[in-house]
């Protein structure tokens, strides 16, 4: 059964616009902590990602090579992990790992990410704009999606 | 987590575009530009699963 999340608004000081965020509850699970989060999912972004002080506080292994993404703000150094993380709503709850890049510049400022590989290789993902909702179904995992970043 | 995840789609964020925001108790507990303080601060204050997230302010980093 597909799960179904809401857009968050979020106002903002005129005259911006409002943002219209399809965010998305998740858990992430380290080996020192499990977390329940608001994540973003972003079609635009090749990866998925989160700050280093959240990897920090999970306890994820931040021992593999160090390489650099590309973001808005130029390079930035990062490291790929593996974290455990399940999905759910009343009545589902989908387990998965996802490979995410930990960046590792702390003046970077941003959120959880969830982007395109590893998490919609998980997920059949629709986005319904003009309901402003976001739809999740769940789909095995391609073989040789496990760490192609 | 339902409760906290309700929680954040009725509240008014607005004041803290930029922050990390720790819910939970039906209450924002802390809120904060790092992490680890709004995480630490929040932990302090109940025993219950915190929910964490950032509110976005822009467009966030595209990877």
């Amino acid at each position: 059964m597909p799960i179904t999340f809401r857009y968050k608004k979020i106002n903002r000081p005129a005259p911006l616009e409002p943002i219209h965020a399809p965010a998305i509850p998740i858990t992430l699970i380290g080996r020192k902590e499990k977390l329940d989060v608001i994540a973003l999912v972003d079609s635009g972004a090749d990866v998925s990602a989160i700050p280093k002080d959240l990897a920090d506080i999970l306890g994820v292994d931040l021992t593999g090579k160090q390489e650099e993404v590309v973001g808005i703000g130029g390079k930035v150094p990062s490291v790929r992990t593996r974290i455990d993380a399940s999905i759910r709503n009343a009545h589902e709850r989908y387990a998965f790992t996802l490979n995410v890049m930990v960046v590792l510049d702390e003046k970077i400022e941003f959120g959880i990410l969830l982007g395109r590989r590893d998490f919609f290789e998980n997920f059949d993902v629709t986005f319904r704009e003009n309901e402003e909702k976001i739809i999740l179904k769940k789909v095995p995992p391609r073989h040789d999606a496990v760490m192609r970043i | 987590m339902a409760e906290s995840y309700n929680f954040f789609l009725k509240a008014d964020l607005s004041p803290f575009i930029g922050e990390w925001i720790a819910i939970a108790d039906n209450r924002i507990l802390s809120h904060r530009k790092s992490l680890k303080e709004t995480y630490e601060e929040a932990k302090k204050k109940t025993t219950k699963n915190i929910l964490l997230t950032r509110v976005p302010d822009k467009e966030e980093m595209i990877l």
